[in-house]
């Protein structure tokens, strides 16, 4: 058996570790810094419980349990190399860090990148080496929409997603949102019960023209697989699902640890990958060995045949870093080029950081619409998400935008602490009875595109250690002139939305819309959940660290698994696209092809067919193998 | 905490409301200020572990000015009937509680559930009448609460202790170096200390310009003491920094005991949830119930979904509080 160490139990890493825990060919040990909060992995599904609850102090108000702490795990922050070796120091786009990953507090919208994604760059009028936007990195990705699309339906249906697009009785997909690419399966499940708040902005939408639709969704609208319906409990983004009937990863490493080939250690945090003095076949170099702390700051060696750092795009860049893959710290003066280091031929680790670019804005209704209800958000539309979805009649004069999601309430402890302590007494309890933030207000979140920028980076904060004694990961960010282009172009679109919310000649003649207003961002500090890039990949070492199954060119065996990966970032929720990637990758370790040395896209077709292979051969019970034939 | 991203971005919808006015708009009514004093010095409970004697009464009798209950505090409650002294006695003395209170450090409920709503039944679409048992209590009384790790507790202790809490831990030298230089600080505020400083100044404060401890003023009087505390009382001389450090602690410590789980020792008998309208933890029930029965609804049938060889969805949805309507129980703007 081969000795596979993942690092994390998100996305990436319990999608890859059950690939090749099922394969039979490896023995696979996940290692968490978190905490494992649910019991039973492994067994029976109706017999995992977990100990989550509907505890709004515990998840949203006070630091959760899942939260790293800013102290003692800080990071560091500056805007641009210019600003000095920092500006802040704290929580730096911090992931939850549990069993789970991301997967577990995300209000599990799961969506699928459109066709001309994978091509934006050719559409718009560049070529390779040559970006179409100025000043940034922009490229095309060394995989299409079609050979990802078999790997998206399959985790749609091992994770459990609702959505709309179902298959019609002479045997034809139907997909209610015109603005998805085509796809070969349709969903699992319906969507389950639309909020009334969602519905109501969809039905404004529907009579400006727009194609709001219900937002495909890691949540049971049935029972399946074992799990629970969705009881629409109102406690949702930010929270673990008591009734485990939020999809995530944990059923992914659930499925793993079933196997009985997996193993999962959580608390440990690992801090280093350890070089074998013997290099591979070929002159490649070889990880054999992990070290980790546990949660009493123990040192542990674990050996390894092949390492995934999972462990997402920043943290994995950090890992690296202090392991002597790369340089530790660019070259100030010259951040805008490409810097090979050691073990690090391409220059881009770390490079090429995306967020997404949230514009939000808000309404408060003279009616009391109960956002809260429900699954967070039910309802999106994608016609801010730029041209497409299909490459044939492509405008590139459209701004990239993102999907907008709706919803907007607070729960209540939140509700009265936003005004805290400026608003008490007398005045506190009229806010809070008049159910202003609670029942009253919606938004519009639209989820901006953001370019890859070589000055958008991750390093090692050459001071500032943590509570350990180890370097922590530096951001170096700002945004690029697009995405806030975009954002100007579409927010006053966004305010004539939700000034055409109710009133007569709407579907919802009682209700009344307040006026639509832009919600500034909090902060400069980033904090976006929405973490790419990073580890780029590229058909060969000149265009990205890694190769188009995540290999890190130098060495044999270290792998990437994560949004990382992405080349650029597309306006939608990456989950879905990350766990695509991953099996990807995974059956790309498993037919042998993630060995290659260089790859053209003549080389990628040809292993995707032996990719599709592995998905017959270890999910051979899904609509997806099935729709793939023998 | 930092809240940017477009998912976390509704947490900060008010801000923005207060800034366009929707709150100064709103009726504040007069309510009387007298009822609250009889209610004070009822609470009973957990309290007492920590603040006790002339602290637990000052910090009391400023809660309830900070959440007042009106002239019926039966109808109207405040955070006096919530009894939010004893949700911050609790968290202050989270690390100190008697096994006989809590299992471990009172900071973070242990699920899943209350056991104050039933498991829904499938079959029909309806409350069952089956209640899970509560997670959060045990029949004995003692809260359960999730165990700590190393650094959890860690943190938890310096945002009570200090960084006393740090003494004899293992922990990277040039870390400690960096706390308070490189690391900034000042999410480590030893609140134990903050509280006995604050309410013993805000006694002493009240006595010199007012001629009684806090909690024997009349409401009006504690009011104006907050006032000043806030900033916003120029006719009574600025307080020690004790209390104006206090004060916005208070303010937001008075806020979670009211409105979040009964479990944390505030919102006593939920009567804040009441008084808001909130349905409050609603698992394992929640607001729609899956009856396998059903065609529908959902925004969609079963058939054309899953695959009839691999998996075919069935069943639709009761709901049994509003979720795609208007809710008839507060309806009302």
């Amino acid at each position: 058996m081969i000795k596979a160490v993942v690092v994390g139990s998100g996305a990436g890493g319990a999608a890859v570790a059950r690939v090749l825990a099922r394969s039979g060919r490896y023995e696979v040990l996940v290692l968490e810094k978190g905490q494992n909060y649910f019991t039973g992995l492994g067994g029976p599904p109706e017999q995992i419980s977990n100990l989550w609850a509907n505890d709004e102090l515990a998840y949203q108000v006070r630091p959760s349990p899942f939260d790293q702490d800013p102290l003692l795990e800080p990071r560091s922050f500056r805007p641009s190399v210019s600003a000095g070796p920092r500006t802040f120091v704290g929580d730096v786009d911090d992931l939850p860090t549990t069993v789970g990953g991301g997967t577990v507090h995300w209000d599990a919208k799961a969506r699928r990148l459109r066709e001309v994604d994978f091509m934006t760059n050719t559409l718009l009028g560049g070529s390779p080496g040559s970006p179409a936007i100025p000043g940034t990195t922009y490229s095309d990705w060394p995989l299409e929409y079609r050979h990802l699309e078999p790997f998206y339906g399959l985790m749609e249906e091992l994770v459990g997603i609702q959505g709309p697009a179902y298959r019609s009785s002479s045997g034809t997909i139907v997909n209610p949102n015109p603005l998805e690419s085509w796809r070969s399966t349709p969903f699992p499940m319906p969507p389950g019960v639309g909020m009334y708040s969602d519905l109501i902005q969809a039905d404004a939408l529907r009579r400006l023209g727009y194609h709001p639709a219900p937002v495909p969704t890691a949540i049971n609208s049935r029972p399946y697989r074992g799990r629970p319906a969705c009881v629409d409990c109102a406690y949702c983004i930010d929270y673990g699902c008591p009734n485990n009937s939020k999809g995530g990863a944990i059923w992914l490493l659930h499925d793993a640890l079933a196997t009985g080939r997996a193993r999962l250690r959580a608390g440990s945090n690992v801090v280093r990958l350890e070089m074998a003095s013997r290099r591979a076949r070929g002159g490649l170099a070889r990880v054999d060995a992990v070290t980790y702390l546990d949660v009493d700051g123990r040192s542990h060696t674990e050996r390894a045949d092949l390492v995934v750092l999972a462990n997402s795009p920043i943290e994995a860049v950090r890992t690296s870093l202090a392991s002597g893959i790369g340089r530790a710290q660019p070259d100030e003066a010259t951040a805008s080029s490409p810097q090979p280091g050691p073990y690090e031929p391409s220059g881009l680790l770390g490079r090429n950081l995306m967020l997404h670019y949230p514009t939000v804005v808000a309404a408060v209704l003279d009616n009391r619409v109960h956002p809260w209800r429900g699954r967070n958000s039910t309802h999106a539309f994608d016609d801010f998400a730029g041209s497409g979805p299909s490459p044939t009649g492509f405008d590139p004069s459209v701004p990239r935008g993102g999907i907008t999601e709706m919803g907007g309430s607070v729960l209540p402890v939140t509700a009265a602490l936003t005004l805290a302590p400026a608003l008490y007494g007398e005045a506190h309890k009229a806010y809070m009875t008049g159910g202003i933030a609670i029942d009253r207000g919606i938004s519009f979140t639209l989820q901006g595109e953001d370019m890859p920028q070589m000055t958008n980076y991750v390093d090692l904060d050459p001071e500032v250690v943590d509570v350990y004694g180890e370097k922590v990961p530096r951001i170096t960010y700002s945004n690029h002139s697009y995405e806030l282009s975009a954002a100007a172009y579409y927010t006053p679109k966004l305010i004539e939305v939700m000034d055409a919310i109710g009133g007569p000649g709407s579907e919802y003649p009682e209700v009344r819309s307040g006026q639509g207003f832009v919600l500034p961002s909090g902060s400069s500090v980033p904090g976006d959940k929405h973490i790419m890039g990073t580890h780029r990949m590229g058909l060969d070492p000149a265009s990205g660290v890694t190769n188009p199954y995540g290999r890190y060119w130098a060495f044999s065996n270290l792998y990437h698994a994560g949004g990382g990966l992405f080349v650029t970032a597309p306006g939608y929720n990456p989950t879905l696209t990350i766990w695509a990637l991953s099996y990807w990758s995974a059956a790309g370790i498993l037919t042998g092809a993630a060995e290659g040395r260089e790859f053209d896209p003549s080389a990628v077709e040809d292993n995707w067919h032996q990719q599709l292979q592995v998905v017959r051969r270890l999910d051979p019970d899904t609509m997806v193998a099935r729709a793939l034939g023998s | 905490m930092v809240a940017v991203s477009g998912e976390m971005s509704r947490r900060d919808f008010l801000g923005v409301a207060l800034a366009t006015g929707v709150v100064a708009a709103l009726p504040v009514t007069a309510a009387s200020c007298a009822a609250t004093e009889s209610a004070l010095g009822q609470a009973q409970g957990t309290g007492g572990f920590f603040l006790t004697g002339t602290r637990r009464s000052a910090c009391e009798a400023a809660c309830a000015r900070i959440v007042p209950a009106g002239e019926d505090p039966e109808a109207d409650p405040g955070a006096a009937q919530a009894r939010a002294v004893d949700f911050i006695d609790l968290y202050l003395a989270a690390f100190e509680l008697p096994a006989s209170v809590a299992d471990n450090p009172a900071i973070w409920l242990r699920g899943r559930y209350s056991g104050r709503e039933p498991y829904p039944d499938h079959a029909t679409g309806t409350p069952s009448r089956r209640f899970p048992p509560s997670s959060f209590v045990a029949p004995d009384g003692q809260r359960r609460f999730l165990g700590l790790t190393r650094l959890q507790a860690l943190s938890w202790r310096t945002t009570l202790y200090g960084m006393s809490a740090l003494e004899g831990e293992q922990v990277s030298r040039r870390w400690l170096s960096q706390v308070g230089n490189l690391i900034p600080a000042q999410n480590v505020m030893p609140l134990r200390k903050m509280y006995l400083e604050g309410l013993d100044a805000l006694d002493e404060y009240s006595e010199r310009h007012l001629g009684a401890r806090f909690s024997a003023l009349r409401s009006g009087d504690q009011d104006g003491v907050l006032a000043a505390a806030a900033g916003t009382n120029g006719s009574l001389p600025a307080p020690p920094k004790a209390v104006t450090a206090l004060f916005p602690q208070l303010v937001v410590h008075t806020f979670q005991a009211c409105y979040s789980l009964p479990e944390y020792g505030g919102n006593h008998d939920r009567v804040m949830w009441r008084l808001i309208g909130w349905d409050g933890d609603t698992q394992p029930l929640g607001n729609s119930i899956y009856d396998e029965t059903l065609a529908g609804p959902g925004e969609g049938p079963n058939e054309g979904f899953g695959d009839p060889a691999v998996y075919q969805p069935r069943g639709g949805y009761r709901e049994y509080r509003a979720v795609s309507g208007p809710d008839t129980r507060s309806a009302s703007g």
